[in-house]
């Protein structure tokens, strides 16, 4: 049986070069992070989400000084905070004319593919505040079907994060381990974690 | 039966270490690009993948630091790092270290900015972006790279939270291609090995590999003649007319350009080609002498008396 997560399916080159070259489990990042817990990912965004990704279309910023693609996605579910079903996240880097820039570490949102992502309103290299995944890497959880069921997997999980030492603590890990956890059990998570926030 | 156990445990410790013993004591790693468009991310490979891995053209490269915001105590961070890499032995990368009032942008310049929230705020120290020139097949070829410190955090020089020489030394690492380590030695732990900033200041040899990987694989190209367009090469130097076609001065690297004051030819009719490598021409306003810096349309007003930073481009 399909899982929900797996309903939608679009067509064209794009989604068939996704197919023949597909995201490797672990891409490279440059980023220097801290380790942020799932409480931490919690109380810093206001908008938390189970969507799956349909589109992606990069472009120049406003003063053309800077690449930013614009990922549209359907929400399947809401966690925390309001979004519409219809949904665009902007990251930054793309691809456009004849320049591709990259921002290792930074969030990668594959077409046809769900995630659980961690939302909040940033400003990026020229623009207004934007709806983007401003936790990079560990605010999104690829959502894999393994071993009957559907399982969230931090893209963080192959990052060497530093310890949050100024909040006390040692741990490097991301929510989930290296393994992930089962996407039933992230969501109850946060909504628990929601609730005490809310309750506060 | 519970010395059996303990054999066959004993055993698999041994196993275990042997296997420990038997990681390469160097295991640094690439960064590839392999982007599919519009997306964009890097994978770790190593040095001999077939695939490639990003790497530059030329090996003298200028880093202009913009200093604002960057705290009181985090200067000399930047000098730390680019010494660092530029100790490498065998290695022909000459990192160089200019200025500028720009920040995080595709222009043409390498960029070390600090900022607060454009892009790294949250629990994100720094990040690097690199610009890598387009084509059927993911390039790997690298044309500019920025790094932008979050602003938000206490920059220090003292080993302690955090530590701008660690940070810099490992972004700088990256934007000369080199991924994550897997070394986790705690005496010789890489800087490139991320997650610790504890012996991170300096380079360890599995650092110094790598960059020495990407020499060996990707020697400078050969630059026959480093004149932009309407230079005079002699086989040693690239001579350059002044704005005013008087006075000719050489060509080279570091060099500042004073903008000319004369009202009828405020453009530098040639110098400033390079920048973008575009083959696009300055051109005056009837205010400034404007210059398109990147694909896309970024322009920068040239004004008269301001000096610029030049950088010399190879032409293989």
């Amino acid at each position: 049986m399909k899982s929900k997560y797996l309903l939608y399916r679009s067509s064209g080159v794009f989604t068939l070069a996704w197919l023949l070259v597909g995201i490797p489990a672990a891409p490279a990042g440059a980023m220097t992070l801290i380790r942020a817990g799932l409480e931490d990912l919690v109380t810093a965004n206001s908008t938390i989400v189970v969507a799956q990704v349909h589109s992606a279309t990069s472009y120049w910023n406003a003063d053309a000084s800077f690449l930013l693609t614009d990922v549209s996605l359907t929400t399947t579910q809401v966690l925390k905070g309001s979004a519409e079903r219809e949904l665009t996240v902007t990251l930054m880097g793309g691809t456009a004319g004849g320049t591709t820039t990259i921002i290792p570490g930074a969030a990668v949102l594959q077409p046809d593919r769900s995630y659980v992502l961690f939302l909040r309103n940033e400003p990026l290299p020229g623009t207004d505040p934007v709806l983007t995944v401003a936790e990079h890497c560990q605010g999104a959880f690829d959502i894999e079907e393994r071993d009957g069921g559907a399982w969230a997997l931090s893209q963080a999980a192959g990052e060497a994060l530093l310890p949050d030492e100024d909040d006390g603590g040692s741990s490097t890990d991301v929510p989930g381990g290296a393994l992930g956890l089962s996407l039933e059990e992230l969501e109850r998570s946060i909504s628990a974690l929601v609730e005490q926030g809310e309750d506060k | 039966m519970r010395r059996r156990r303990v054999s066959l445990e004993l055993a698999l410790a041994s196993l275990l270490l042997v296997l420990c013993a038997s990681v390469p004591a160097h295991a640094f790693r690439m960064a590839q690009n392999r982007s599919v468009a519009p997306l964009t991310f890097e994978y770790p490979v190593e040095c001999s993948d077939a695939g490639g891995f990003g790497h530059w053209n030329f090996h003298n490269l200028v880093w202009r630091l913009n200093p604002a915001l960057q705290g009181a105590t985090a200067g000399g961070g930047i000098d730390h790092a680019i010494n660092e890499w530029n100790g490498v032995s065998s290695s022909d990368y000459r990192l160089a270290r200019g200025a500028t009032s720009a920040g995080l942008a595709i222009d043409g310049i390498n960029s070390i900015s600090w900022g607060g929230g454009v892009g790294c705020g949250g629990n994100c120290l720094a990040f690097t972006s690199l610009t890598y020139t387009a084509g059927s097949q993911p390039s790997q070829l690298i044309v500019e790279a920025d790094i932008l410190f979050n602003s938000s955090f206490n920059w220090t020089t003292t080993n302690a939270n955090y530590d701008i020489r660690a940070v810099a030394t490992h972004e700088l690492g990256h934007t000369l291609g080199i991924s994550h380590s897997n070394v986790n030695s705690v005496a010789h732990r890489p800087t490139m090995r991320a997650g610790y900033f504890d012996n991170q200041r300096s380079l360890e040899d599995d650092d110094r590999d790598a960059l020495r990987c990407s020499v060996s694989t990707y020697p400078a190209a050969a630059c026959t003649n480093p004149c932009p367009s309407g230079g005079v090469y002699d086989g040693v130097n690239c001579y350059m007319w002044t704005v005013l076609g008087v006075t000719p001065f050489i060509w080279q690297e570091n060099m500042y350009y004073t903008a000319s004051t004369n009202p009828s030819n405020r453009c530098p009719a040639t110098a400033f080609n390079t920048l973008n490598n575009t083959g696009s021409q300055p051109w005056y306003d009837s205010a400034n002498c404007v210059v398109v810096l990147a694909p896309g349309g970024n322009q920068l007003p040239i004004i008269a008396g301001s000096s610029y930073y030049l950088t010399p481009v190879c032409r293989p």
